[in-house]
């Protein structure tokens, strides 16, 4: 197994629930319970996505194409559900006060960011992004 | 001779999908959520809510999916054991030349060239108009005609690279779509007078609970038909058919009882607008824009992938061409040159022919082919690749095929499941019954050649 799939296995999952676990408690601050329940569901999207990430890990045959499959899902749900906050928080039916917006936001976009970055490299390293 | 053919026109258009190529469940239950979700089914929603209460419009929902779900799980399970399309697939029960013609017609002129262009009419129309609510005006580029054209281009462009493309697309666009949606749909019901208006609310125009069923499944019984241009690329036979099976059946209601709860409540059901006018404005760009993409490059890739199995072109080269004129057709329609009512006509009528084959597949898989032809293992039941006999014409298939087609509307009940199941019986009657008394239904003789033509 290359060096970096095994880096992207032991840590794709790790980055989603922290920065689901991060999301999820700052959507508890925001200051309208509509604001909060939104956030608050889209933020479980990634904290479920790094725990089936997990167990799939566990029960996965472990060969690089298998391995490589549960990380690019993984990494998709982090880059769609990091975009699909950055696509809600500027609405003003949703609308937080700005320390809360601006926590979601710098979460969101390093949700988006890690995500994409993950699979550029595993693009380049030859696996199929839509396994 | 070898006997795996040549992928010649591109996206194993008219050959068995390679098993190093097969794909996971998730990403069919995505791909096969991005041909659902689009602006038509929250409409075909806001119809229900217009005719029927709250706890009436879940049941007709629920039961319209779960019969859409069961139908599209077997015709899906199909192309998990073929890995080919169901154009390919139609080889055997239609004959070579009766695939040619049913797949040409009923997805390749329907889908990939009527539904795409008047998809790509409706997302510049729907975009034009989003564009007004939020901007208060409407720029050139974001008017009905250039919205159309672009739109379209856009559409074109995930379809030509083929199974790739739609689910790249599919696993960007889907879980952005739903999050828009919940929190779009939640936002305008709450604001139209809330959930526990809606569960009390009586419809405007109170219609018979069978009509509302008979509605959910006609919307999607096309998509439920051809299920196995997407499930040919299942890891495992089942998969296709347990995520089509799934995301109808969960998803679909959703959809609908957003557009219809709204509709209950006020004369509206355009879940976008009222976003707009909320002030969920991106969500609502993303909801039209993602909705209507992931959908309508579907059904350019189902019409190209039928195409591809009546012409030697390449498949990408069939898709350019057909969204071609799909993007000049939308724009030219959205800039008034001519109405959608006879495209809408027209394609109505040829709707009417594709849930037979359905019912002449199913009957041919699951019934003739084991049970009286004997072959029992499902995976080597249909012969694909070079030197495959195929008969020119299978008569009984396209006997059945016409006929169901042609009697289906005047038989009460569920017209779409009516045809399934007439095309089902009419197949095994024809076949059977020549096959007992020696009479030849399959005419002619087709070698595949190397390139799967």
């Amino acid at each position: 197994m290359t060096a970096s799939l095994e880096s992207f296995k032991k840590q794709v999952h790790v980055v989603t629930l922290v920065l689901g676990l991060a999301a999820l408690v700052v959507a508890q601050m925001a200051d309208t319970s509509k604001a909060a329940g939104l956030y608050t569901a889209i933020s479980l999207g990634p904290v479920a996505a790094g725990l089936i990430t997990i167990y799939r890990h566990k029960v996965s045959p472990g060969t690089d194409k298998s391995v490589a499959k549960i990380v690019v899902e993984c990494a998709w749900v982090d880059l769609s559900f990091g975009l699909g906050f950055l696509m809600m928080l500027p609405s003003s039916y949703y609308a937080v006060q700005s320390p809360v917006s601006a926590l979601l936001g710098i979460d969101a976009v390093i949700m988006a960011a890690y995500g994409l970055y993950v699979l550029i490299n595993l693009s380049k390293m030859g696996f199929s992004l839509t396994p | 001779m070898s006997n795996r053919s040549h992928d010649s026109y591109g996206d194993y258009a008219v050959v068995q999908v390679p098993r190093d190529q097969l794909k996971s469940a998730f990403g069919l239950f995505l791909v096969y959520t991005g041909v659902l979700v689009c602006i038509a089914v929250i409409w075909g929603g806001g119809a229900l809510g217009n005719g029927l209460t709250f706890y009436d419009m879940v049941k007709a929902s629920v039961l319209g999916s779960l019969i859409l779900g069961v139908i599209g799980f077997f015709t899906a399970k199909i192309g998990g054991h073929t890995r080919a399309s169901t154009y390919v697939i139609l080889r055997h029960s239609f004959g070579r030349i009766g695939s040619m013609w049913a797949g040409a017609a009923v997805s390749g002129i329907a889908c990939g060239i009527g539904w795409f262009f008047i998809q790509a009419w409706l997302f510049g129309t729907v975009f034009s108009t989003i564009a007004k609510e939020l901007w208060g005006s409407v720029p050139f580029w974001a008017s009905a005609p250039a919205a159309s054209l672009w739109g379209a281009v856009l559409m074109t462009l995930s379809a030509a690279f083929g199974y790739k493309g739609i689910a790249f697309l599919s696993y960007l666009a889907v879980p952005l779509f739903l999050i828009a949606l919940g929190g779009g749909s939640y936002a305008a019901i709450t604001e139209a007078g809330g959930f526990s208006a809606a569960l009390v609310a009586q419809p405007a125009n109170p219609m018979p609970f069978a009509g509302a069923v008979t509605a959910v499944v006609g919307m999607y019984i096309a998509g439920a038909t051809i299920t196995s241009d997407i499930s040919r690329y299942s890891e495992k036979p089942n998969d296709g058919g347990w995520a089509w099976f799934w995301q109808v059946v969960l998803l679909q209601p959703v959809l609908m009882l957003a557009g219809g709860t709204l509709t209950l409540l006020t004369p509206a059901s355009d879940v976008a607008q009222a976003m707009a006018h909320l002030g969920i404005g991106l969500g609502a760009l993303v909801l039209i824009v993602f909705g209507q993409w992931t959908t309508n490059d579907n059904n350019l890739y189902n019409g190209a992938l039928a195409f591809a199995n009546t012409f030697r072109v390449k498949k990408a080269t069939i898709t350019i061409i057909m969204g071609f004129i799909g993007a000049v057709l939308a724009s030219m329609t959205a800039a008034g040159f001519f109405g959608t009512d006879p495209f809408i006509k027209f394609l109505t009528q040829l709707g009417r022919f594709l849930p037979p084959i359905a019912g002449v597949l199913l009957a041919d898989f699951y019934v003739f082919k084991p049970y009286k032809l004997g072959k029992k293992d499902a995976d080597e039941r249909y012969a694909f690749g070079p030197g495959t006999r195929y008969s020119r014409y299978n008569v009984a298939g396209m006997a059945a095929w016409v006929l169901a087609g042609l009697l289906a509307p005047s038989i009460p009940g569920i017209v779409a499941l009516n045809s399934v199941l007439l095309g089902f019986v009419l197949y095994l009657v024809i076949a059977w019954g020549a096959s007992a008394m020696n009479l030849k239904y399959e005419v002619g003789t087709w070698i595949e050649g190397e390139d799967g033509f």
